[in-house]
C-alpha cells in the first residue's frame, strides 16, 4: 500500500530477497570464473576479459530465463508467489549483470586497440542482410536497451505516473528482449562453439519459458470466456457456501473484465479483480485481518467498499451483489470506486 | 493483468516461440563446419566470437 510518495520502501522480506539474489549471482559468477580458469587458465588480459564476458553473459541469460518463468509459475502454482514479490529488483540486477557483459565486450576490443574492428563489424550494412554472419552483437545491444528502459521505469513512481495498464504493457517488452537474447546466442556463441551444451541449454531454456507461458495463457483463456448474464444483466456466482470463506470466486461477463466475489463469513462483496498497484489478480488473494489482500505485493482493501484502510489511499471499483433464490448474483456494471456494495447473505442487507 | 494484456500475451507467445525456435534451429542447421586447421585464422575467428 502507499501512504504518499516515499523514495524507498524497504522491508525485511525485500532485504532477504535481495540478499539471496546477490549471493546467488556472486556465487554463479565466481564459480563460473573459478571453474573455467581451472579448466583452461587464460594466459593474457583479453583471455581474462573473455572469461568475465562469458560469466556475466550466461548469468544474465539465466536470470532472464528465471524472471520470465516466475510469472506463469506463480499463475499455475501459488507456492511460487514469494518469487514474484520483489521481481523488479531481480530485473534491475539482471540489467546490471547484462551491462557488465556488454562493457566486457567493448573492453576486450579496447585492450587490443581493436575498437575500429568493432565499429566496422557493427556498421557493416551488407552483413545485416545475411542470416549466418548477422552482426549478432546488435541483437544483444537491443536487448540491453530494453532492459535499461525497464530498469529505469521499474520504480513505483513510474508505475503510478504511467498507470498500471501502460506500465504493464511497456514491461511486456521483456518478452521481445528474451527473443533477442536467444538469437544473440544462436548467431553468436553457438556458431563457433561446437559443443552441444550451448544449443541444448538455449533450446531447453527458451522452450521451458515458452511452454510455461503457453500453459498459463491456456488456463487464463478459460477464465476469460465469461458467464452469460441472466435476467437484468446479473451474473450467477453460486450459493454462498460455494464461495470459499475468506477467499473469492472470480467471474466475468463475456468480453468484460474479471470480478472477484469474496466471502468473509456471512458477508459477500464484489470488487474488480485488478489490484490498484500492478493490476495483480486480487481474486486469487485472501481476506487477511479483515481486508482483501492482493497475492502479489500485499496491497489491502476493505471488502465493503473497496477502499484501502487508512492511512492508505487506494480505492477500487465495487459491484452490486444480491442473494436471489439462494444464489449470489453480481451485476457486472461497476459502481464508482469506493461505493459500499457488500451484503450480509443472512439478511440480504448492505454490511 | 487486464483482459487486453492477456489477449496480447496469448497472441504474442505462440508467435515468439515459433520464430525463436525456428531461428535457433536454422542457426544450428546452417552454422559453418569447423575449420580443418583452427590455427589458420585465429585472430579473425576470435574477433567474430566476441
Amino acid at each position: 500500500m502507499s501512504a504518499g510518495f516515499r523514495a524507498v520502501q524497504w522491508n525485511r522480506t525485500k532485504l532477504v530477497y535481495d540478499g539471496i539474489l546477490l549471493a546467488a549471482v556472486a556465487l554463479y559468477i565466481g564459480g563460473f570464473i573459478a571453474v573455467a580458469a581451472w579448466l583452461d587458465e587464460p594466459d593474457d588480459l583479453p583471455g581474462w576479459i573473455d572469461l568475465r564476458l562469458r560469466a556475466f553473459g550466461t548469468c544474465a541469460a539465466l536470470m532472464l530465463t528465471i524472471i520470465l518463468a516466475i510469472g506463469p509459475l506463480a499463475r499455475l502454482d501459488p507456492r511460487f508467489l514469494p518469487l514474484l514479490y520483489n521481481r523488479r529488483h531481480f530485473g534491475v540486477l539482471t540489467f546490471f549483470v547484462a551491462a557488465v557483459h556488454g562493457w566486457s565486450m567493448v573492453e576486450w576490443f579496447a585492450v587490443q586497440d581493436a575498437l575500429p574492428s568493432l565499429v566496422k563489424e557493427l556498421t557493416n550494412l551488407p552483413a545485416y542482410a545475411r542470416f549466418i554472419g548477422f552482426p549478432f552483437k546488435t541483437l544483444g545491444m537491443a536487448a540491453l536497451l530494453i532492459l535499461l528502459l525497464l530498469a529505469a521505469t521499474s520504480h513505483d513512481f513510474w508505475l503510478a505516473f504511467l498507470t498500471p495498464p501502460v506500465w504493464k504493457g511497456l514491461h511486456m517488452l521483456l518478452y521481445g528482449a528474451y527473443g533477442l537474447v536467444a538469437m544473440h546466442v544462436a548467431l553468436g556463441a553457438m556458431q563457433d562453439n561446437r559443443s552441444p551444451v550451448v544449443p541444448v541449454l538455449l533450446l531447453a531454456a527458451f522452450a521451458s519459458v515458452a511452454a510455461l507461458h503457453l500453459i498459463a495463457a491456456r488456463r487464463e483463456r478459460h477464465g476469460d470466456r465469461g458467464i452469460a448474464p441472466g435476467e437484468g444483466g446479473w451474473i450467477a456466482v453460486g450459493p454462498p457456501h460455494a464461495i470459499p470463506d475468506k477467499a473469492a470466486r472470480i467471474v466475468a461477463a463475456p468480453g468484460g473484465e474479471r470480478i472477484a466475489v469474496f466471502r468473509d463469513g456471512s458477508r459477500v462483496g464484489a470488487l474488480t479483480n485488478l489490484c490498484a498497484h500492478q493490476n495483480g489478480p486480487l481474486g486469487e488473494g485472501r481476506i487477511i485481518d479483515g481486508c482483501v489482500t492482493c497475492p502479489w505485493h500485499g496491497f489491502q482493501y476493505r471488502l465493503e467498499d473497496g477502499r484501502a484502510p487508512p492511512p492508505f489511499t487506494e480505492v477500487l471499483a465495487t459491484y452490486p451483489v444480491r442473494l436471489r433464490d439462494g444464489i449470489v448474483e453480481v451485476d457486472p456494471r461497476p459502481l464508482p470506486p469506493g461505493t459500499p456494495a457488500a451484503i450480509d447473505v443472512g439478511t440480504g442487507t448492505l454490511t | 493483468m487486464r483482459r487486453a494484456h492477456r489477449t496480447v500475451h496469448r497472441a504474442l507467445w505462440p508467435v515468439l516461440a515459433v520464430l525463436v525456435m525456428f531461428g535457433v534451429a536454422m542457426a544450428l542447421w546452417l552454422r559453418p563446419p569447423p575449420k580443418a586447421d583452427a590455427s589458420d585464422e585465429p585472430e579473425a575467428a576470435e574477433e567474430t566470437r566476441k
